[in-house]
């Protein structure tokens, strides 16, 4: 909402300078959000929020002006301008329930006709005021109505007299499904509850939203039909919003407009009208009203005012403020007030709206902080919290670096992953086509990630993201915390250690680091390098290793309680190698499992350390080495029973997997 | 025979006088050593003879000798300890490291940005006794809006576009626009006082440098009999300065959500320009930066959950993660955040 100073200066006088009454405003609830200079004036533009409908006008504004000046704004009446000829010879007016689809939304509906204008450019200082307001000045009817508007915050429509068939305006909704082609030349389709204003025979304006070509005021437009309503907020904006129609006419009777000002806004459009384009109008004019509106009073306690804002503001600073925007008080009882709400402030039902009236003006910043008591307890978190805290840590300390992305994705990532088309999440309005679905698995954003930086010039790579993944289970959208993983090309060469790969055994170790081995425990959704097929979607040429593990389940995996403790051993052990040729598909863990089952007392431990194929070993075969460590828990091995020991796991090692000694 | 002895030691001392400083390794001393005090050693020798004087001749002598040889002990043993020391020291300094080289590598990961903003922000409230909340990134209309008090066809909804999942029958279901729906479900299930902050993912549809269709927000609830404005500045000015430090003016402005009442937009001075304004463009010129919206939960929203708003008050806040990391580390460009660039990552 823009507002010009010399225009706000109509209404209201300020003492201190203007860059100081802007400050106030915005410190009390209008921000003034720019200024700038635009033909000869300062200009402001305030930042409303959607309840304040009421600043949509420079009468509005003016009365905040003097709010924060702890002064009400005090405006002169606008009288009836004198006419000529009674109306009902020229017009009639109804405001009709169209049956089967409500009331007509219109609690109000005047008109006034004016005959024998002249349309032409309005005059410049007109003209003026509309630009420094952002409107484009059209010809000195239709300036008219925007400027009236602007100041008063009362839509208003000028018809061409000559295009109301049958004389008549009646206010109805549709009724039926129609096209309507609107005053900018397009072509509308309504629906049966859009409101509608229609002459004798068709609509010829979408009520409160916009005018219709077939009645629209021209150059040779010499009578007018004047119109200025109140029409119901949620009508009005339902047919603006589904018609993706915001005009200015809208977004103020969406926020509601007085009805009890709409008398005032005719008479200065009248006026107006005559002054810039001459005309003589009727006598009288219709006024469709037929349930005043009455202002509301609402009761408010102080000790409600004090229970809120923490601070007793005496029941007289109370009713000074309210009575700075225009509200009438009186006493209730010794500790309350009774206020009453002019129409103009359809914002104000309730004491709490009052409340919040009361604090702006008095100034949240006199308010003084204060910190609440609160009895003691042990603050909750929710469930896995603990754990993804450690683990995102640990991920980190283990050279990751953590990623987030958007939650859209492209279809063609689900169809990547071979997502189940019917458990995908689309959504209805996407931004694009990029972002149509949800995430059902957290690696396709992190391959996006692995080229991004690959075609920066990115070595090696180690990225994750914990993050949810949406999957549809009938008419329910189920969130899943999830964890991805992906590792790619190798560290930066090292002078000592050389270069470290980052590929499947990277992630096996960060896998065993979460204490969870191979078989996953019901934690890993995948493991294993992306096929380079899928790889070509992201024009990824190098190999990339991926895990995906269920986050809950991770959760419920590493918070198992560990099982007590067991003592270290107090006799020294003996370690013994072993390195056998065996076939070359022969898994090292089915060895492991099979050398730690030979004896479960002495036998404490096993570990590989040495795979090889190659020169001295046949082809088809490989070479696994073991370091296997044997003690006893109660006395002192001696060389004896662990060579007697080795001999014997070495030999039924040979039998069982056909294998030879490496020598 | 006495005399002669005695003229024996001291040319003896004459001699360690003047070698004993030009000795320039631990060996040449080790030797002369060895050469007066070793087995066949001159002072030895001469000690052999003492027995040789007659009674009256050899207390005299045998204090000129023994003195001489408790001398030239303390000094031999003093030189070499220093000999064999600074020997020891350039041996070592032939062997030693080269600092200068890296050390073994030690790989270091960083947290995200947002999550490192979460992590303090969190810390903070759970030290003050907040609990955290998490809650459904997919909801209904009603938790995200009715309940809210920003009923159907409300102007408020256009304050926050919505994305909507697609192709359900039945209730409408839509990404959460704010963290909001949080406190419903859990005012819903648990009665004051409650204390709470839901951090989590919300969606509206808008995308350019300051806005992402997705981002990052804490809310915050406390809900108890007698919960005031004032306690809403105390908290709020608290957790401020402990992002952002002590100094930081923050400035509460009137403003209006529909589910707080009365709301407030809270300002940080400027990080760039301190409150100064002038021509700073972080700031627009106002020397005060938005970083947070609030005020007292309405009572349509106690009403939707069975709370009584005559018995209980409360407030609520929300504030973006990226926004204040934007701030904290001085982003200029939201899309960084989800863009992954290791060398933007990095950097945390």
């Amino acid at each position: 909402m823009r507002v010009p100073m010399n225009w706000l200066k109509e209404f209201v006088t300020w003492k201190v300078s203007t860059p100081e009454i802007a400050r106030l405003l915005t410190l009390h609830g209008i921000e003034v959000e720019s200024v700038a200079s635009i033909e000869n004036d300062t200009v402001w533009t305030l930042g409303l929020t959607p309840n304040r409908g009421d600043c949509l006008s420079i009468v509005g504004v003016a009365r905040e002006v003097g709010a924060v000046q702890s002064k009400p704004a005090v405006f002169k009446p606008v009288d009836p301008p004198k006419g000529e000829g009674p109306i009902r010879d020229l017009l009639s007016v109804m405001v009709k329930d169209k049956r089967g689809y409500g009331p007509p939304g219109c609690p109000r509906y005047m008109a006034r006709v004016i005959r024998g204008v002249r349309i032409g450019p309005s005059p410049d200082w007109l003209q003026k005021r509309l630009i420094q307001v952002g409107l484009r000045p059209i010809n000195n009817v239709v300036d008219a109505t925007n400027f009236v508007m602007w100041e008063r915050g009362q839509p208003l429509h000028a018809f061409d007299a000559r295009f109301l068939r049958g004389q008549k305006i009646i206010v109805q909704r549709a009724g039926e499904a129609q096209k309507f082609i609107s005053l900018d030349g397009i072509e509308r389709s309504l629906i049966p509850t859009d409101l509608m204003i229609c002459d004798g025979q068709a609509p010829v304006a979408i009520a409160g939203v916009m005018g219709g070509a077939n009645s629209e005021v021209c150059g040779d437009t010499r009578d007018l039909v004047l119109e200025a309503a109140c029409f119901d907020p949620l009508s009005i904006r339902r047919t603006s919003k589904r018609l993706g129609l915001i005009s200015e006419s809208s977004k103020r009777f969406e926020r509601g407009v007085d009805p009890n000002g709409v008398q005032e806004s005719l008479h200065r459009l009248t006026d107006l009208i005559i002054a810039t384009a001459g005309g003589i109008p009727s006598k009288d004019w219709i006024d469709v009203y037929p349930r005043k509106i009455s202002p509301a009073t609402i009761k408010l306690e102080m000790k409600e005012v004090e229970r809120i804002l923490g601070v007793a503001i005496p029941v007289r600073v109370c009713r000074k403020i309210l009575q700075s925007l225009g509200l009438s008080c009186s006493k209730a009882g010794t500790l309350g007030l009774k206020v009453v709400i002019p129409t103009c402030r359809p914002d104000l039902t309730r004491p709490i709206d009052l409340i919040e009236e009361i604090a702006r003006l008095y100034g949240v910043e006199k308010l003084e902080p204060t910190l609440p008591l609160i009895r003691m307890h042990a603050p909750a978190t929710p469930p896995g919290w603990n754990v993804r805290q450690t683990l995102k840590q640990h991920l980190s300390q283990l050279g990751f670096l953590e990623t987030l992305h958007l939650s859209f994705v492209p279809e063609k990532w689900l169809d990547a992953f071979q997502v189940p088309a019917d458990s995908r999440v689309r959504l209805a309005n996407p931004l694009s086509q990029e972002g149509e679905c949800l995430r059902a698995t957290v690696l396709p954003s992190l391959l996006s990630a692995v080229q991004f930086n690959l075609n920066r010039q990115a070595g090696g790579l180690r990225l994750y993201e914990w993050n949810t993944t949406f999957t549809r289970e009938g008419g329910r959208v189920v969130e899943k915390p999830t964890l991805g993983v992906v590792v790619t090309g190798e560290s930066a060469k090292h002078w000592r250690d050389g270069v470290r790969k980052n590929d499947f055994y990277t992630l096996k170790g960060v896998l065993e680091s979460f204490g969870i081995s191979e078989k996953g425990e019901g934690t890993l959704l995948f493991l294993g390098p992306i096929p380079p097929e899928t790889l070509k979607l992201w024009d990824i040429d190098q190999p990339v290793y991926a895990m995906e593990l269920d986050g809950a389940a991770l959760v419920a995996a590493m918070s198992r309680k560990k099982e007590g403790y067991k003592p270290s051993l107090k006799y020294p052990y003996v370690e013994r190698d072993v390195a056998l040729i065996v076939k070359e598909d022969l898994q090292c863990g089915v060895v492991e499992e099979s050398i730690l089952k030979e004896n479960t007392t002495l036998i404490q431990g096993v570990r590989p350390f040495d795979v090889y194929q190659g020169k001295g070993v046949a082809e088809g075969q490989k070479s696994l080495a073991f370091s296997i460590r044997y003690a006893d828990p109660n006395r002192t091995l001696t060389d004896e029973v662990v060579n007697s020991l080795h001999e014997r796991l070495i030999t039924r090692l040979c039998h069982e997997f056909s294998a030879t000694l490496r020598k | 025979m006495k005399q002669e002895l005695i003229d024996r030691i001291e040319s003896l001392r004459q001699e360690a006088t003047a070698r004993l400083s030009t000795f320039q390794t631990f060996k040449e001393a080790f030797d002369y050593k060895v050469s007066l005090l070793g087995r066949q050693g001159k002072l030895t020798e001469i000690l052999k003879t003492l027995g040789n004087l007659s009674p009256t001749e050899r207390p005299e002598a045998g204090r000129v000798v023994n003195q001489f040889k408790q001398e030239i002990e303390t000094s031999l043993s003093a030189l070499l300890t220093q000999l064999e020391a600074s020997e020891k020291a350039q041996k070592s300094k032939k062997q030693a490291f080269d600092w200068t080289l890296p050390g073994d590598p030690v790989l270091r990961g960083t947290l995200h940005p947002v999550t490192q903003v979460r992590n303090e922000i969190e810390q903070i409230f759970l030290e003050l006794g907040f609990s955290i909340a998490e809650g459904p990134e997919v909801e209904t209309d009603y938790y995200n809006f009715e309940a809210l008090n920003v009923p159907p066809d409300h102007p408020a909804r256009d304050m926050q576009d919505t994305f909507f999942v697609g192709g359900i029958t039945g209730a409408p279901l839509l990404l959460r626009t704010h963290t909001s729906p949080v406190q419903i479900h859990l005012m819903e299930k648990v009665k004051p006082p409650v204390a709470i902050i839901a951090p989590g993912a919300v969606y509206r549809r808008d995308s350019d440098v300051s806005h992402s269709p997705m981002f990052h927000q804490i809310e915050g609830l406390m809900v108890d009999t007698g919960i005031t404005f004032r306690d809403l500045k105390g908290v709020l000015t608290l957790l401020l300065h402990k992002i952002f430090g002590d100094a930081l003016a923050v400035r509460f402005r009137p403003s209006f959500f529909p589910f707080t009442e009365p709301s407030a937009e809270v300002d940080i001075e400027c990080v760039l320009c301190h409150g100064k304004g002038g021509g700073c463009g972080v700031c627009k010129r106002s020397g005060f930066l938005e970083i947070l919206g609030c005020g007292m939960v309405d009572p349509a929203v106690f009403k939707a959950v069975g709370y009584d708003p005559k018995k209980v008050s409360g407030f609520a806040f929300g504030m973006g993660l990226e926004r204040i990391a934007m701030l904290k580390f001085g982003i200029d460009n939201i899309r960084a955040f989800f863009e992954s660039d290791r060398r933007f990552l990095e950097q945390f």
